[in-house]
């Protein structure tokens, strides 16, 4: 676990001290992986640094497994963090084992442990060691040096990992594959995983929980769903706007029709929007265009994570007035209508 | 990185065991001769250097060709050397920078006063011959334009001179002669030259007239004139034996035999020997040798190598392998000791100045201000230092001083030149700071570094021909011998060998470079 407790940062001295990071209070929990994400200079980035302390908190605690990091020796903090940077910082003098071998020869494992490391961790990243391993950084494509970068992270088997734009400098094809690998790797690994991004959608992709940073201060931290439906200021929703509601990015959470309203069976409200009738388990029952209009029983559902396209095509396959989008665990959200479902794809 | 720090080890191994100055330690102290740099100078001192080999049992150790005044009167009073001629008008206006006192007799009076004074310096008995100054013009010259004095010389002022480059920074030089004969201030076309190079540049036309001296062999040979100093502005120069009054009072028999040669030559006997060294090639050995024997000073003379010779320098260097090789050597250890304690103190200033960046810019601006230090003067300036003195720890030490910018200013180029995600990544994963430094940072800057240290490389091997002129040795050694005698075989004989070991070694240390280099570099 990492906690951080009212931390702030201030570079300079007055006058022209600047305060990047600004009482930011928040936790990964265990196996968790929490996504940083602002603007530049929202200070996201000095908020990763100061747990593994390239950066030193002017106030605040930070806790890694409950003990204060700056109780604790310097050198051996940051072993028990992976650390990941953007491009993987691979050193290019070196080959691809010797990267992955370094620490654990800086800790003095025997040299066939240390072999037996890095094949382990090539395989983990789908580079296989006996092509690999003996190349050196430049020799690699962008993909595969992050992929080198991740395996060095992992070669003492951290329980926590900090991630600085892991994925930044690659082009969208390769990004692409990366998270999925990430989220497969993610999954057989269980760690504990900060991550700094300045991409929206690959922040809700990989990240358990996301935690919005602006002008040093922690706006919201919560789920896709949490940002979209609940959003903690204006700010949180222009963001998830500006950043989310371009075609073909959108998800079916982002679609939903404002006009729709959700009324228990037998209730008739006014109005004129579509209706979404639940029964009295709290289930979604049927649809109707409007409150007198025929009512479709036991429609199908989005989930949230759908994308617009699935969601059009329903809707065209269907010929149902609004379509029930549900969350993870199965809760009405609100409903995508015919209308809602083109939001942003014309011009306005 | 390993290899690298091996590699410094090993060099710095040989330069403890090297002893660069082996004359200064033996016992019991040899006597050591010193000489000027140029002909009449050096062959006083091989006939002072013969006669205490014949008439004392002491050892005797020449250091010649020590460069100008300066260099060779630190010497001296460092006890460097023990004895070399000098000239009396120079002594007392150079050396005590005392003003004009008269004649020959008040001028002797009065440098023998003030060097035993101030130095416990004695001044022997004069050799005999005034070897003043004089402004000199070829025959045809003075004929054409009717020149007979100096202050003929006003009347023309379109006459384009060649001064030498001691002479224009001398107290009783170039300057003050002009103050005293009210040459014009402006108007003039003076520029300074190599005195060995004036003759040349005098019967090429380049020039009309430069400085000589009263008793140089060349003036026969270019058939050139000598302008009386009709105002009497050259102090006398008689050329005397100066020695340190401890070597007087430890072997009086050193003062009773260079009083023998009391009075022995007069001007014209002074410029035919110079002559015969200068124009008949003959050695200083033989002509020095033959003088004494003629006097009765030496019974039975040494057998002596001829030095006349003629063709190319390829032809010298064929003849003279073992002493070309000894030259190349010395060369050679010279260049690779002060390249080396530039890299003992450039690297590690250079790693310094990246890890507290306030010192950068001050550092580099000491290291670029040495650079524009005059070698020469740097070496008169080392010289009275203890411990270091004529020869190779000087050289060395001056070498070294200007070899450290190049090294030091790509070290810390390189360093910061190490792309700042690779050393976050270092920082980041738990690297200790000298972890960093020589497991990424010094790997990273090899290439850079190398390249610093083959252009200091270069630029020392051809520097190291200045060692020469406080009797380091070295390639210089034939170069300078060659520009007092006018002998273009000697200068080349040095100055190509010298050039070829540049682009050698320029070369190898390309192939070093290649071994140390990071593999997996773009």
């Amino acid at each position: 676990m990492i906690e951080l407790d009212r931390v702030s940062k201030v570079f300079g001295a007055p006058p022209g001290a600047v305060r990047a990071v600004d009482q930011v209070c928040f936790r990964v929990e265990d196996g968790e992986t929490v996504c940083l994400i602002g603007t530049s200079g929202s200070g996201k980035t000095t908020t990763l640094k100061m747990v593994n302390r390239l950066e030193e908190p002017t106030s605040g605690r930070i806790l890694v497994d409950g003990q204060d990091v700056q109780t604790q020796d310097l050198i051996r903090l940051r072993r028990s963090l992976g650390y990941v940077i953007q491009k993987g910082g691979l050193f290019p003098h070196r080959t691809v084992a010797q990267n992955i071998g370094l620490l654990p020869r800086l800790e003095g494992w025997p040299a066939d442990r240390i072999r037996a490391r890095v094949e382990e961790l090539l395989d983990l990243v789908s580079l296989p060691p006996e092509r690999f391993a003996q190349r050196h950084p430049h020799e690699l494509s962008g993909g595969q040096q992050q992929r080198v970068g991740v395996a060095r992270a992992l070669s003492l088997d951290p329980s926590h990992i900090l991630m600085d734009e892991p994925f930044g400098a690659l082009d969208p094809l390769t990004r692409d594959s990366l998270q999925e690998e990430f989220l497969r790797l993610k999954s057989r690994v269980g760690k504990t995983i900060l991550l700094v991004t300045h991409d929206l959608d690959e922040a809700f992709r990989l990240g358990d929980r996301v935690a919005l940073m602006h002008e040093g201060r922690l706006v919201q931290i919560g789920t896709r769903v949490d940002f979209r439906l609940r959003p903690a200021s204006p700010f949180v929703e222009e963001f998830m706007r500006s950043h989310l509601d371009g075609p073909g990015e959108a998800l079916a959470l982002d679609l939903l029709d404002p006009q729709a309203q959700v009324v228990p069976m037998g209730e008739n409200p006014g109005g004129s929007g579509p209706l979404l009738f639940l029964d009295t388990n709290g289930l979604l029952e049927a649809v109707a265009a409007e409150a007198d209009g025929p009512r479709h029983e036991n429609p199908p559902t989005l989930a949230a994570s759908a994308r617009r396209a699935v969601a059009l095509e329903m809707l065209l396959e269907t010929r149902l007035p609004a379509l029930g989008v549900l969350d993870g665990q199965g809760r009405l959200l609100g409903a995508v209508t015919p209308t809602s479902a083109l939001r942003g794809l014309q011009k306005t | 990185m390993r290899r690298l720090l091996a590699l410094l080890a090993m060099a710095l191994a040989i330069l403890a065991a090297w002893d660069v100055a082996p004359a200064r330690a033996e016992e019991p102290r040899p006597l050591v001769v010193g000489s000027k740099q140029f002909t009449e100078g050096r062959l006083l001192s091989e006939i002072l250097a013969q006669l205490l080999e014949a008439r004392t049992d002491l050892r005797v150790v020449r250091r010649m060709d020590l460069g100008g005044s300066r260099v060779v009167f630190s010497a001296l009073q460092a006890g460097e050397i023990d004895l070399y001629p000098e000239y009396t008008g120079t002594g007392l206006l150079e050396i005590l920078g005392a003003p004009r006192s008269g004649g020959p007799e008040e001028t002797l009076r009065a440098v023998r006063e003030g060097f035993l004074q101030k130095y416990d310096l004695v001044w022997m008995e004069p050799l005999g011959f005034n070897n003043a100054f004089a402004m000199v013009v070829t025959g045809e010259k003075a004929r054409e334009l009717g020149l007979r004095t100096i202050s003929d010389l006003k009347a023309h002022p379109s006459l384009r001179y060649g001064i030498s480059l001691e002479f224009l920074e001398r107290a009783d030089g170039w300057n003050p002669l002009l103050e005293a004969y009210g040459f014009p201030q402006e108007g003039m076309t003076v520029r300074g030259l190599q005195h060995g190079l004036a003759y040349e540049a005098l019967t090429a036309g380049q020039i009309d007239v430069t400085n000589a001296y009263t008793t140089d062999g060349k003036l026969e040979r270019y058939g050139l004139v000598a302008l009386e100093d009709d105002r009497g502005f050259f102090p006398p120069y008689h050329a005397v034996p100066v020695i340190r009054g401890e070597i007087l009072r430890a072997h009086p028999e050193v003062g009773r035999t260079l009083a023998m040669l009391a009075g022995s030559l007069t001007d014209r006997q002074m410029q035919h020997l110079n002559y015969r060294v200068e124009e008949r090639k003959e050695s200083f050995e033989a002509v020095a040798a033959d003088f004494l024997k003629g006097r009765g000073l030496v019974q039975e003379s040494r057998p002596l190598p001829a030095r006349g010779r003629s063709g190319s320098f390829l032809q010298y260097l064929a003849e003279h392998p073992q002493e070309t090789w000894a030259l190349v050597r010395q060369h050679l250890t010279l260049t690779g000791l002060a390249v080396l304690l530039a890299c003992l103190v450039g690297i590690p200033l250079g790693i310094g100045i990246t890890r507290w960046t306030p010192a950068a810019p001050p550092v580099l601006a000491a290291a670029g201000v040495i650079q524009t230090i005059p070698s020469l003067a740097l070496l008169a300036f080392l010289i009275p230092v203890p411990g270091l003195g004529l020869g190779g720890r000087t050289a060395v030490l001056a070498l070294s001083l200007y070899a450290v910018l190049p090294i030091l200013r790509n070290t810390w180029t390189g360093l910061r030149g190490v792309d700042a995600g690779v050393l976050e990544a270092a920082r980041g994963m738990g690297m200790r700071p000298w972890q960093v430094l020589t497991m990424v940072e010094l790997p990273l800057a090899v290439p850079t570094i190398m390249a610093g240290l083959r252009t200091s490389a270069v630029i020392t091997v051809g520097m190291a021909t200045l060692a020469a002129f406080i009797g380091a040795g070295g390639l210089g050694e034939p170069i300078l011998t060659g520009l007092y005698l006018n002998d273009n075989v000697l200068i080349l004989a040095g100055a190509v060998p010298a050039a070829l070991l540049a682009v050698l070694v320029d070369l190898l240390l390309g192939r070093l470079e290649g071994l140390l280099a990071p593999r997996g570099q773009d």
